[in-house]
């Protein structure tokens, strides 16, 4: 069950009381919550274990809403996950187009070939969405390849690097600054403003599963990928 | 699009932009709600000239603004104490005005406030960028490729008419220099922080930082300390308002550009009214937090925001 908060005139917070109930849990409550209730909010936004709701208000109020909001929790409780989606993505791993990649195999140390291997093996969830538009916040990084962020930040990222900070790994989904170690690079387009919908603007969705493998220079090139 | 008029910018401050009132349903991807920062003055702007709520104006950021219009039609001018000009003759703010082909105007540095909105009869013409007009620059989304508005820039309108000329009451053009009062509505973390520390927050008065901008309003002059430093407190999505306590201690609160998560706990919301009129504040000019009820602020809020609704 979700706790509810209102936390300004137009506002609401769902946050999940339980530490395990998250990503799954929270993107099927949002899609239910969409569906039906859609009408009565402008934002339906969630994070990993929370979900942020805005009333489209003054038209709505969100004492007008929580009752529903409460029932709908009531039986989403019950109600079985939905599936969620799993990408896969391309990556071209290796300096020319990931400069910590070296140092950071001599600091987990290990080969660097055995790093891309490593980096490949889990299957990650897309735990948050912001930062930037479209940037995509991945669980699952092995222990062994977890750094800190670097401690001076590029003033640029290439579009579409691939960059490991903490437990996390992320694409740069456009060009921007940025602090994460960057080892690789996906020809994928991650974000794309001219698209109509939603879902062409940006495929992921907080819960969704995500997978990388490994593709050579020209293959990456052959994809679409860009080099400096 | 086409229009058959423009507005040709002569001179800019470098954040003037165009806004509406945000963009709305883009948070879960990441894209920041944006819009008019000052939504009183932006309201008026568009109102004095019949428009419709969600008409786009230029946010114009520290006056020093001129531009040419190509074609007749109906301004206006809300917000800061900007002196306004129109061919090298004074003119008031918050009212609606005739403009005729050629005519030249001239926005001032303001002495109080920061924001003026500059209106135009029908709003001015633009290519929605996730479905508004809001420019947010942190970002590069929006019009004009997200970037602001600046020398040989022109935007598009329809020639109008003249019209009635209405002005905003006196009681409802505020003044930008008095000190602001901060209705706070706690919640979210509060916990996270010792109560008596809270009161003595409410008892203290803050100064804006001269970091401030469009996405936060940092505040000095008191320090929070979390009882807890825990360890994993997951991200969240961040209201309008939101006054959130990085490590430092010294508050923030979170306006219409801020990023859609944060990490750093929040000891509540200041209600939006106020949030408005703290966008026009300058660095070192004072405020104060006051404990709120958020059903009052909501039944101001709706009030405020009904008058307006056509």
């Amino acid at each position: 069950m979700l706790s509810i908060e209102r936390v300004s005139e137009t506002t609401i917070i769902l946050r999940a009381q339980d530490a395990n109930q998250y990503g799954g849990y929270i993107a099927s409550t949002a899609a239910a919550i969409e569906e039906a209730l859609g009408e009565a909010f402008v934002e339906i936004a969630p994070a990993y274990t929370s979900l942020m709701l805005v009333v489209d208000f003054p038209r709505l109020r969100c004492c007008e809403v929580i009752e529903p909001l409460r029932q709908l929790l009531q039986h989403s409780n019950s109600r079985q996950q939905t599936m969620p989606k799993r990408h896969r993505l391309p990556i071209y791993y290796g300096s020319e187009v990931g400069p910590d990649l070296d140092e950071l195999a001599v600091k987990a140390g290990i080969s660097r070939d055995d790093a891309i291997a490593l980096h490949q093996e889990p299957t990650y969830r897309v735990k948050a969405i912001g930062f930037a538009p479209g940037f995509a916040y991945l669980d699952g990084l092995p222990k062994s390849l977890q750094q800190a962020r670097r401690s001076n930040p590029r003033t640029m990222v290439a579009k579409g690097s691939l960059g490991l900070a903490e437990d996390m790994s992320a694409v740069y989904p456009l060009a921007s600054p940025g602090g994460w170690n960057i080892i690789g690079r996906c020809p994928a387009t991650l974000f794309d403003p001219q698209q109509q919908t939603t879902e062409l603007i940006c495929p992921f969705r907080v819960g969704d599963e995500v997978q990388f493998y490994a593709v050579s220079r020209s293959e990456f090139l052959e994809l679409g990928g860009a080099l400096d | 699009l086409t229009s058959t008029g423009s507005l040709q910018i002569l001179k800019a401050s470098p954040a003037t932009t165009l806004q509406d009132i945000g963009r709305r349903g883009y948070q879960k991807l990441g894209l920041a709600q944006g819009g008019a920062a000052d939504l009183h003055a932006f309201l008026w702007a568009n109102q004095l000239l019949d428009n419709r709520v969600n008409s786009a104006t230029i946010e114009v950021v520290l006056g020093q603004f001129e531009a040419r219009f190509t074609q007749a039609t109906n301004m206006s001018v809300c917000g800061a104490d900007a002196q306004l000009h129109i061919n090298q003759e004074p003119r008031p703010l918050w009212q609606s005005m005739r403009v005729e082909k050629g005519d030249q105007i001239r926005l001032s540095l303001p002495r109080r406030g920061l924001i003026n909105y500059l209106a135009i009869e029908g709003g001015f013409q633009f290519e929605p960028v996730f479905g508004s007009a809001a420019t947010v620059l942190r970002e590069s989304t929006g019009p004009f490729q997200g970037k602001a508005l600046c020398e040989g820039m022109s935007l598009g309108f329809f020639q109008r008419p003249a019209l009635r000329q209405r002005s905003t009451p006196l009681a409802f053009q505020p003044d930008y220099r008095a000190p602001l009062r901060l209705r706070w509505i706690p919640g979210q973390q509060v916990d996270m922080f010792d109560s008596e520390q809270i009161d003595a927050l409410c008892q203290t008065t803050l100064k804006i930082s001269a970091n401030s901008n469009r996405m936060g309003y940092r505040l000095h002059g008191f320090s929070l300390n979390a009882l807890e430093s825990r360890s994993h407190f997951e991200s969240e999505g961040i209201a309008f308002g939101s006054i959130q306590v990085p490590p430092n201690g010294e508050p923030i609160v979170l306006l219409n550009d801020r990023q859609t998560l944060g990490g750093y706990p929040k000891i509540g919301c200041v209600a939006s009214l106020d949030c408005y009129r703290l966008s026009q504040l300058r660095p070192g000019q004072e405020v104060y937090f006051e404990k709120a009820n958020i059903d009052e602020c909501e039944e101001e809020l709706a009030e405020f925001l009904h008058y307006f609704e056509r």
